[in-house]
């Protein structure tokens, strides 16, 4: 096999590489509009899984039912107690209201959840939310690093191939100045 | 019946895309700057030296000196048409080092002044085979220019010669 298929390979899977790492420290934006049916119980959230550490902010808005709805923050451990009665005994943030706007660092290596449930009423709501998580993307990042490390190996083994058949390659016969020094003919040629 | 006089193997000149390198064969009636590497645009540094220049092994005892002087790549001065010619000693912001520039000026076949800038760069391979007989970096790119300037003092005709300054 010719090494420059495979150079052009490693050439890409860097190039995509690279991109891939840049996208990892990009922020995320994101709009979604949790539906809350008619009873109590109901919820929406969003879910953002954070490496390392970042932040999240953002608003939420009540834009059809009226009445206002309750927003949290939670962590994985809050949700996990918070899904399981609909009970929020701890919460990292939470604020009621028919609109309202939210920050918060996410400390640590871990899954958060952005929560509305019905605040006032039992009536069917739709809230819209809007946000932007901050940190890297683990995704991203794991990706990225992936694809360099296999884009670096193939292109060490194309040099290799690229120097295995220079190496066969038999040099012209009448190749002049491998020393790279200046040649001067002797003969009339 | 033309002569092959000299070969500079490496001369460095400027390119859209980054510089390239040239081999310079010397006949006793021209100077073929024969396109070797086109070398790598900036940003792809190794991997695009790898990708993109592979350097042509040119046979330049062997080949017709006809058909390197007609391949559009290759620049071709024609000694008899030599306005200028000076091989010049500065630090060049080009190859960021000490360095000795061609600069010719010649007349094309239409009559228009044309000139040339070359850097003479000696290869990795020259400056270690220097390096292992303990010659210094300096010296042994000044050997490389002074081997230069004997060759052209060789090919160029007496006109020519006439026109020429040597700064080495």
């Amino acid at each position: 096999m010719s090494p420059k298929p495979v150079q052009i390979i490693a050439y890409i899977l860097i190039v995509i590489g690279i991109i891939g790492l840049a996208w990892s420290f990009q922020p995320t934006k994101g709009t979604t509009t949790a539906e809350l049916p008619t009873g109590q119980g109901y919820f929406g959230y969003v879910r953002v899984s954070m490496w390392l550490s970042g932040h999240v902010e953002g608003d939420f808005e009540v834009t059809s039912g009226g009445g206002t709805v309750r927003f949290f923050i939670f962590d994985s451990v809050q949700y996990e107690d918070y899904s399981y009665d609909g009970i929020a005994s701890d919460s990292m943030f939470a604020v009621t209201g028919s609109s309202g706007s939210f920050s918060e660092d996410l400390p640590t290596t871990s899954t958060y959840y952005l929560v509305v449930d019905h605040g006032s009423t039992t009536a069917a709501q739709s809230v819209k939310i809007t946000y932007k998580v901050s940190g890297l993307d683990f995704k991203y990042l794991i990706g990225g690093v992936v694809l360099l490390a296999i884009g670096a190996v193939l292109a060490v083994v194309g040099l290799r191939m690229k120097a295995k058949a220079k190496a066969a390659t038999p040099p012209p016969a009448a190749q002049t100045a491998p020393t790279g020094e200046v040649v001067m003919f002797d003969k009339k040629t | 019946m033309e002569n092959r006089i000299a070969l500079i193997p490496r001369v460095m000149m400027k390119g859209a895309m980054g510089p390239k390198d040239y081999g310079l064969l010397i006949t006793d009636r021209r100077s073929i700057f024969v396109l070797e590497k086109a070398s790598k645009a900036a940003l792809l540094g190794v991997l695009g030296d790898a990708l993109l220049s592979d350097k042509k092994e040119v046979d330049y005892a062997g080949e017709d000196i006809e058909k390197l002087a007609s391949d559009e790549q290759n620049t071709v001065v024609p000694h008899e048409n030599i306005q200028k010619l000076h091989l010049k000693k500065g630090f060049s912001s080009y190859t960021m080092s000490n360095a000795y520039t061609l600069l010719v000026d010649y007349a094309d076949p239409a009559g228009k002044t044309r000139s040339v800038k070359a850097f003479l760069v000696p290869s990795n391979e020259f400056l270690a085979l220097k390096k292992k007989e303990g010659v210094d970096k300096k010296t042994a790119i000044e050997e490389y220019a002074r081997s230069a300037r004997n060759a052209f003092e060789r090919a160029l005709g007496a006109s020519a010669a006439a026109k020429a300054e040597w700064d080495v």
